[in-house]
Protein backbone atom coordinates (compact mmCIF):
# COMPACT_ATOMS: atom_id res chain seq x y z
CA UNK A 1 0.00 0.00 0.00
CA UNK A 2 2.65 2.23 -0.91
CA UNK A 3 0.04 4.11 -2.91
CA UNK A 4 -1.58 5.22 0.63
CA UNK A 5 1.55 6.38 1.97
CA UNK A 6 2.72 8.21 -0.72
CA UNK A 7 -0.63 9.97 -0.92
CA UNK A 8 -0.82 10.69 2.68
CA UNK A 9 2.83 12.32 2.63
CA UNK A 10 2.07 14.43 0.06
CA UNK A 11 -1.27 15.57 1.43
CA UNK A 12 0.60 16.32 4.56
CA UNK A 13 3.52 18.37 2.47
CA UNK A 14 0.48 20.01 0.86
CA UNK A 15 -1.27 21.07 4.10
CA UNK A 16 2.19 22.37 5.74
CA UNK A 17 3.69 24.59 2.18
CA UNK A 18 0.51 25.63 0.71
CA UNK A 19 -0.67 27.96 3.53
CA UNK A 20 2.80 29.35 3.76
CA UNK A 21 3.72 29.71 0.52
CA UNK A 22 0.59 31.15 -0.75
CA UNK A 23 0.91 34.33 2.09
CA UNK A 24 4.71 34.83 1.25
CA UNK A 25 3.68 34.89 -2.17
CA UNK A 26 0.71 37.70 -1.12
CA UNK A 27 3.16 39.28 0.83
CA UNK A 28 6.33 39.05 -1.04
CA UNK A 29 6.48 42.94 -1.36
CA UNK A 30 5.83 43.50 2.43
CA UNK A 31 7.46 40.12 4.60
CA UNK A 32 7.28 42.62 7.52
CA UNK A 33 3.64 42.75 7.13
CA UNK A 34 3.80 38.84 7.72
CA UNK A 35 4.25 39.89 11.21
CA UNK A 36 3.37 43.39 11.63
CA UNK A 37 -0.33 44.37 10.55
CA UNK A 38 -1.24 47.85 10.21
CA UNK A 39 -3.06 47.49 13.15
CA UNK A 40 -0.02 47.16 14.93
CA UNK A 41 1.93 49.59 12.75
CA UNK A 42 -0.71 52.52 13.05
CA UNK A 43 -0.33 51.86 17.08
CA UNK A 44 2.92 52.42 16.96
CA UNK A 45 3.41 55.12 14.04
CA UNK A 46 -0.39 56.84 15.21
CA UNK A 47 -1.12 56.76 11.19
CA UNK A 48 -1.50 54.57 8.88
CA UNK A 49 -0.32 54.17 5.07
CA UNK A 50 -2.66 56.92 3.92
CA UNK A 51 -2.22 59.20 6.72
CA UNK A 52 -5.25 58.44 8.47
CA UNK A 53 -5.40 57.86 11.92
CA UNK A 54 -6.98 54.80 12.29
CA UNK A 55 -6.25 53.36 15.73
CA UNK A 56 -7.53 55.12 18.90
CA UNK A 57 -5.26 57.35 20.48
CA UNK A 58 -5.54 58.23 24.26
CA UNK A 59 -4.95 61.18 25.57
CA UNK A 60 -4.05 61.58 29.35
CA UNK A 61 -7.45 63.98 30.79
CA UNK A 62 -7.18 67.62 30.98
CA UNK A 63 -7.79 70.07 32.96
CA UNK A 64 -10.88 72.72 32.63
CA UNK A 65 -10.29 75.64 33.75
CA UNK A 66 -9.56 76.40 37.43
CA UNK A 67 -10.43 74.29 40.56
CA UNK A 68 -13.95 75.24 42.38
CA UNK A 69 -13.13 76.20 45.43
CA UNK A 70 -16.25 77.50 48.39
CA UNK A 71 -14.52 78.80 51.25
CA UNK A 72 -17.31 78.79 53.59
CA UNK A 73 -17.42 75.20 53.31
CA UNK A 74 -14.00 73.87 52.09
CA UNK A 75 -15.75 72.57 48.97
CA UNK A 76 -13.04 71.70 46.62
CA UNK A 77 -13.99 70.52 42.72
CA UNK A 78 -11.24 69.84 39.85
CA UNK A 79 -12.61 68.91 36.34
CA UNK A 80 -11.30 67.02 33.95
CA UNK A 81 -11.76 66.36 30.38
CA UNK A 82 -11.54 62.88 28.87
CA UNK A 83 -12.66 61.55 25.72
CA UNK A 84 -13.23 57.99 24.53
CA UNK A 85 -11.18 57.38 21.67
CA UNK A 86 -12.47 53.68 21.64
CA UNK A 87 -15.06 51.96 19.73
CA UNK A 88 -16.86 50.87 22.98
CA UNK A 89 -18.06 52.31 26.08
CA UNK A 90 -15.27 53.08 28.84
CA UNK A 91 -15.99 53.44 32.37
CA UNK A 92 -14.28 55.41 34.78
CA UNK A 93 -14.51 53.34 38.29
CA UNK A 94 -12.25 55.63 40.78
CA UNK A 95 -10.35 58.71 40.43
CA UNK A 96 -8.34 60.05 43.29
CA UNK A 97 -5.89 62.15 44.49
CA UNK A 98 -4.52 64.30 47.50
CA UNK A 99 -4.44 67.95 47.37
CA UNK A 100 -1.74 69.97 48.00
CA UNK A 101 -0.46 73.46 48.13
CA UNK A 102 2.15 73.35 46.06
CA UNK A 103 4.36 76.38 48.08
CA UNK A 104 5.78 73.70 51.51
CA UNK A 105 3.30 70.70 49.96
CA UNK A 106 1.13 71.18 52.46
CA UNK A 107 -2.08 68.23 52.43
CA UNK A 108 -5.13 70.31 52.09
CA UNK A 109 -7.19 67.25 51.75
CA UNK A 110 -8.71 65.02 49.36
CA UNK A 111 -10.65 64.80 46.30
CA UNK A 112 -12.61 61.78 44.60
CA UNK A 113 -15.23 61.28 42.02
CA UNK A 114 -18.64 60.26 43.86
CA UNK A 115 -20.06 57.22 41.48
CA UNK A 116 -18.17 55.46 38.37
CA UNK A 117 -18.61 57.66 34.97
CA UNK A 118 -19.61 56.14 31.63
CA UNK A 119 -18.29 57.36 28.92
CA UNK A 120 -19.61 56.55 25.33
CA UNK A 121 -17.42 56.10 22.39
CA UNK A 122 -16.21 58.94 21.31
CA UNK A 123 -17.71 61.14 23.49
CA UNK A 124 -16.03 63.91 25.72
CA UNK A 125 -17.43 64.02 29.03
CA UNK A 126 -15.79 66.54 31.90
CA UNK A 127 -14.63 64.95 35.03
CA UNK A 128 -15.69 66.58 38.29
CA UNK A 129 -13.68 65.46 41.12
CA UNK A 130 -15.05 66.88 44.40
CA UNK A 131 -14.25 66.54 47.89
CA UNK A 132 -13.98 68.68 51.75
CA UNK A 133 -10.43 70.50 52.30
CA UNK A 134 -9.22 70.54 55.85
CA UNK A 135 -10.09 74.13 57.37
CA UNK A 136 -7.21 73.61 59.66
CA UNK A 137 -4.69 73.05 57.20
CA UNK A 138 -5.47 76.27 55.30
CA UNK A 139 -5.54 78.30 58.58
CA UNK A 140 -1.77 77.05 58.55
CA UNK A 141 -1.37 77.83 55.27
CA UNK A 142 -2.73 80.70 55.56
CA UNK A 143 -0.62 81.92 58.73
CA UNK A 144 2.78 80.09 57.01
CA UNK A 145 2.35 82.46 54.72
CA UNK A 146 0.44 85.79 55.82
CA UNK A 147 -1.23 88.49 53.01
CA UNK A 148 -1.60 85.94 50.05
CA UNK A 149 -4.77 85.62 48.27
CA UNK A 150 -4.83 82.21 46.55
CA UNK A 151 -3.06 78.77 47.11
CA UNK A 152 -1.50 77.26 44.07
CA UNK A 153 -2.15 73.22 44.55
CA UNK A 154 -1.17 70.65 43.28
CA UNK A 155 -2.25 66.78 43.04
CA UNK A 156 -0.38 64.14 44.53
CA UNK A 157 -1.23 60.34 44.62
CA UNK A 158 -3.52 60.89 42.00
CA UNK A 159 -5.00 56.92 41.44
CA UNK A 160 -7.28 56.44 38.43
CA UNK A 161 -8.86 53.21 37.62
CA UNK A 162 -10.03 53.78 33.46
CA UNK A 163 -11.50 50.68 31.63
CA UNK A 164 -10.00 48.12 34.14
CA UNK A 165 -6.42 49.98 34.04
CA UNK A 166 -4.85 51.45 36.89
CA UNK A 167 -3.00 54.71 36.57
CA UNK A 168 -0.91 56.07 39.29
CA UNK A 169 0.96 59.81 39.16
CA UNK A 170 2.84 60.60 41.91
CA UNK A 171 2.36 64.58 41.22
CA UNK A 172 0.30 66.52 38.78
CA UNK A 173 1.60 70.60 38.95
CA UNK A 174 -0.25 73.48 38.12
CA UNK A 175 -3.10 72.73 38.47
CA UNK A 176 -4.70 76.06 39.51
CA UNK A 177 -5.31 78.32 42.27
CA UNK A 178 -7.88 78.15 44.98
CA UNK A 179 -8.94 81.93 45.90
CA UNK A 180 -8.44 82.71 49.80
CA UNK A 181 -11.20 85.40 51.15
CA UNK A 182 -9.91 88.39 51.61
CA UNK B 1 -25.27 -15.53 6.10
CA UNK B 2 -22.27 -13.96 8.07
CA UNK B 3 -23.53 -12.95 11.44
CA UNK B 4 -20.06 -11.81 12.88
CA UNK B 5 -20.25 -8.04 12.92
CA UNK B 6 -17.89 -5.69 11.05
CA UNK B 7 -15.01 -4.73 12.76
CA UNK B 8 -14.60 -1.08 14.14
CA UNK B 9 -12.08 0.94 15.78
CA UNK B 10 -14.33 2.26 18.62
CA UNK B 11 -11.85 5.14 20.07
CA UNK B 12 -11.19 5.74 16.80
CA UNK B 13 -14.22 6.64 15.73
CA UNK B 14 -14.67 8.48 18.71
CA UNK B 15 -11.63 10.60 17.89
CA UNK B 16 -12.17 11.42 14.56
CA UNK B 17 -15.43 12.80 15.79
CA UNK B 18 -14.43 14.74 18.63
CA UNK B 19 -11.17 16.15 16.12
CA UNK B 20 -14.28 17.37 13.92
CA UNK B 21 -16.15 18.36 16.67
CA UNK B 22 -12.95 20.43 18.51
CA UNK B 23 -12.66 22.19 14.93
CA UNK B 24 -15.29 23.46 14.28
CA UNK B 25 -16.11 24.80 18.04
CA UNK B 26 -12.06 26.08 17.62
CA UNK B 27 -13.64 28.96 14.90
CA UNK B 28 -15.82 30.57 17.01
CA UNK B 29 -14.86 29.42 20.90
CA UNK B 30 -10.36 30.45 21.43
CA UNK B 31 -8.96 27.45 23.66
CA UNK B 32 -7.32 30.23 25.43
CA UNK B 33 -8.48 33.42 26.56
CA UNK B 34 -6.28 36.60 27.77
CA UNK B 35 -8.45 39.69 28.84
CA UNK B 36 -6.59 42.69 30.08
CA UNK B 37 -8.65 45.77 31.95
CA UNK B 38 -12.41 45.58 30.95
CA UNK B 39 -11.67 43.99 27.86
CA UNK B 40 -9.39 46.66 26.73
CA UNK B 41 -6.52 44.02 25.33
CA UNK B 42 -8.31 40.64 24.54
CA UNK B 43 -6.42 37.91 23.03
CA UNK B 44 -8.60 34.87 21.58
CA UNK B 45 -5.42 31.98 20.98
CA UNK B 46 -6.41 28.35 19.91
CA UNK B 47 -4.29 26.90 16.88
CA UNK B 48 -7.38 27.24 14.30
CA UNK B 49 -8.21 30.72 15.16
CA UNK B 50 -6.01 33.13 16.76
CA UNK B 51 -6.82 36.75 17.35
CA UNK B 52 -5.85 39.93 19.11
CA UNK B 53 -8.39 43.21 20.43
CA UNK B 54 -7.35 45.81 20.95
CA UNK B 55 -8.79 48.68 22.37
CA UNK B 56 -12.13 47.58 20.55
CA UNK B 57 -10.31 46.82 17.34
CA UNK B 58 -9.95 43.12 15.93
CA UNK B 59 -7.21 42.00 14.09
CA UNK B 60 -5.11 38.76 13.33
CA UNK B 61 -1.53 38.07 12.61
CA UNK B 62 -0.92 37.09 8.97
CA UNK B 63 1.41 34.26 9.66
CA UNK B 64 -0.31 33.31 12.59
CA UNK B 65 -3.32 33.34 9.98
CA UNK B 66 -1.15 30.70 8.11
CA UNK B 67 -0.62 28.68 11.08
CA UNK B 68 -4.44 28.48 11.68
CA UNK B 69 -5.18 27.41 8.80
CA UNK B 70 -2.14 24.61 8.59
CA UNK B 71 -3.99 23.57 11.75
CA UNK B 72 -7.64 23.67 9.93
CA UNK B 73 -6.21 21.62 7.35
CA UNK B 74 -4.55 19.18 9.51
CA UNK B 75 -7.17 18.74 11.76
CA UNK B 76 -10.02 17.91 8.96
CA UNK B 77 -7.70 15.45 7.69
CA UNK B 78 -6.86 13.69 10.58
CA UNK B 79 -10.48 13.59 11.46
CA UNK B 80 -11.52 12.20 8.17
CA UNK B 81 -8.97 9.99 7.69
CA UNK B 82 -9.10 8.66 11.29
CA UNK B 83 -12.98 8.48 10.53
CA UNK B 84 -12.21 6.35 7.29
CA UNK B 85 -9.17 4.22 9.25
CA UNK B 86 -12.38 2.92 12.46
CA UNK B 87 -14.57 2.23 9.92
CA UNK B 88 -11.70 0.06 7.79
CA UNK B 89 -9.06 -1.00 10.83
CA UNK B 90 -8.36 -3.79 9.16
CA UNK B 91 -7.82 -3.49 5.61
CA UNK B 92 -4.24 -3.62 4.52
CA UNK B 93 -3.98 0.03 3.89
CA UNK B 94 -5.48 1.39 7.39
CA UNK B 95 -2.41 1.14 9.32
CA UNK B 96 -1.30 4.03 6.78
CA UNK B 97 -4.04 5.77 7.98
CA UNK B 98 -3.79 5.23 11.44
CA UNK B 99 -0.28 6.56 11.50
CA UNK B 100 -1.16 9.33 9.64
CA UNK B 101 -3.68 11.13 11.69
CA UNK B 102 -3.15 9.76 15.23
CA UNK B 103 -0.61 11.77 16.45
CA UNK B 104 -1.22 15.43 15.23
CA UNK B 105 -3.80 16.00 17.35
CA UNK B 106 -1.38 15.32 20.25
CA UNK B 107 1.06 17.21 18.18
CA UNK B 108 -0.83 20.03 17.51
CA UNK B 109 -1.99 20.46 20.97
CA UNK B 110 1.77 20.17 22.35
CA UNK B 111 2.45 23.10 20.16
CA UNK B 112 -0.28 24.90 21.34
CA UNK B 113 0.89 24.49 25.02
CA UNK B 114 4.87 24.78 24.34
CA UNK B 115 3.50 28.33 22.44
CA UNK B 116 1.83 29.65 25.47
CA UNK B 117 4.31 28.47 28.00
CA UNK B 118 7.03 30.56 25.69
CA UNK B 119 4.99 33.17 25.69
CA UNK B 120 4.57 33.57 29.59
CA UNK B 121 8.44 32.64 29.98
CA UNK B 122 9.56 35.76 27.85
CA UNK B 123 6.64 37.68 29.31
CA UNK B 124 8.74 36.52 32.82
CA UNK B 125 11.96 38.29 31.41
CA UNK B 126 10.44 41.80 30.28
CA UNK B 127 8.94 41.72 34.23
CA UNK B 128 5.29 40.87 33.46
CA UNK B 129 3.15 38.59 34.81
CA UNK B 130 0.67 36.53 32.43
CA UNK B 131 -1.56 33.85 34.10
CA UNK B 132 -2.04 30.96 32.19
CA UNK B 133 -5.40 30.52 34.32
CA UNK B 134 -6.65 32.89 36.82
CA UNK B 135 -5.98 36.57 37.48
CA UNK B 136 -3.20 38.69 38.50
CA UNK B 137 -2.11 42.21 38.20
CA UNK B 138 -0.16 43.11 35.42
CA UNK B 139 2.32 45.99 36.33
CA UNK B 140 4.08 47.97 33.40
CA UNK B 141 7.84 47.73 34.16
CA UNK B 142 8.89 51.38 34.89
CA UNK B 143 11.65 51.43 31.74
CA UNK B 144 8.40 51.39 29.26
CA UNK B 145 6.96 54.54 31.12
CA UNK B 146 7.98 57.61 32.62
CA UNK B 147 8.96 58.50 35.98
CA UNK B 148 6.32 59.56 38.47
CA UNK B 149 3.92 56.72 36.40
CA UNK B 150 2.74 53.74 36.83
CA UNK B 151 0.07 51.77 35.23
CA UNK B 152 -1.34 48.28 36.06
CA UNK B 153 -4.54 46.14 35.42
CA UNK B 154 -6.15 43.00 36.18
CA UNK B 155 -5.34 40.35 33.69
CA UNK B 156 -7.04 37.17 33.57
CA UNK B 157 -6.05 34.05 31.32
CA UNK B 158 -8.60 31.10 30.81
CA UNK B 159 -8.62 27.86 28.69
CA UNK B 160 -11.94 27.18 27.63
CA UNK B 161 -14.16 23.99 26.45
CA UNK B 162 -12.42 23.27 22.96
CA UNK B 163 -9.11 22.83 24.61
CA UNK B 164 -9.85 20.26 26.91
CA UNK B 165 -11.87 18.73 24.03
CA UNK B 166 -8.72 18.94 22.05
CA UNK B 167 -6.84 16.62 25.03
CA UNK B 168 -10.25 14.11 24.73
CA UNK B 169 -9.31 14.11 20.94
CA UNK B 170 -5.76 13.48 21.39
CA UNK B 171 -6.02 11.09 23.90
CA UNK B 172 -8.75 8.91 21.81
CA UNK B 173 -6.28 8.92 19.32
CA UNK B 174 -3.44 7.25 20.79
CA UNK B 175 -5.90 5.07 22.46
CA UNK B 176 -7.17 4.39 18.92
CA UNK B 177 -3.08 3.15 17.91
CA UNK B 178 -3.08 0.88 21.01
CA UNK B 179 -6.27 -0.21 20.23
CA UNK B 180 -5.41 -1.47 17.01
CA UNK B 181 -3.03 -4.06 18.32
CA UNK B 182 -5.94 -5.88 19.71
CA UNK B 183 -7.56 -5.53 16.48
CA UNK B 184 -4.50 -7.11 14.56
CA UNK B 185 -5.05 -10.35 16.79
CA UNK B 186 -8.60 -11.06 15.87
CA UNK B 187 -8.19 -14.45 14.23
CA UNK B 188 -9.33 -14.51 10.56
CA UNK B 189 -10.88 -17.81 11.37
CA UNK B 190 -14.31 -16.34 13.61
CA UNK B 191 -16.65 -16.65 10.79
CA UNK B 192 -16.03 -20.10 10.19
CA UNK B 193 -16.73 -21.09 13.89
CA UNK B 194 -20.09 -19.31 13.85
CA UNK B 195 -21.02 -21.65 11.41
CA UNK B 196 -20.42 -24.73 13.31
CA UNK B 197 -22.97 -27.52 13.07
CA UNK B 198 -25.69 -26.85 16.22
CA UNK B 199 -24.74 -30.31 17.39
CA UNK B 200 -21.09 -29.67 17.60
CA UNK B 201 -20.41 -30.06 21.23
CA UNK B 202 -19.37 -26.53 22.90
CA UNK B 203 -16.63 -27.43 24.75
CA UNK B 204 -15.05 -28.54 20.78
CA UNK B 205 -15.36 -25.49 20.23
CA UNK B 206 -13.91 -23.55 23.03
CA UNK B 207 -11.01 -26.27 23.85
Amino acid sequence: MDKVNIALTILSMVIIIGPLAGLAYVYRDNLVGLVVPPQIKSLVGGVDSVGTQSQPQFQTPQLVGQPQYNAQTGALTVSFNFTNPLTNEVSIDKLSAEVESEEGGVSLGHISINQPIQIAPGETSIINVSGILNQNAISQFEAQNPGVNGINISLANLNADVAGINVHMNQVNNVGQLQLPG
Amino acid sequence: MNKVGRSINWFGLSAGIITLIVLVISIYVPWWQLTIGQNLIKVNASPVNTNFGLFGAQFTIPLIWALNLISILTFTACGLVMLIYSLNPTKSYSKHLLVFSYKKPLYVLISFVAGLLAIVIIAGFLGMSIPLMGSATLTLPTQFISSGLSISALISGSFELPFYLAIVAAALCIAARIYHKNLGKIPKTAPETATLPTETPLTSVSG
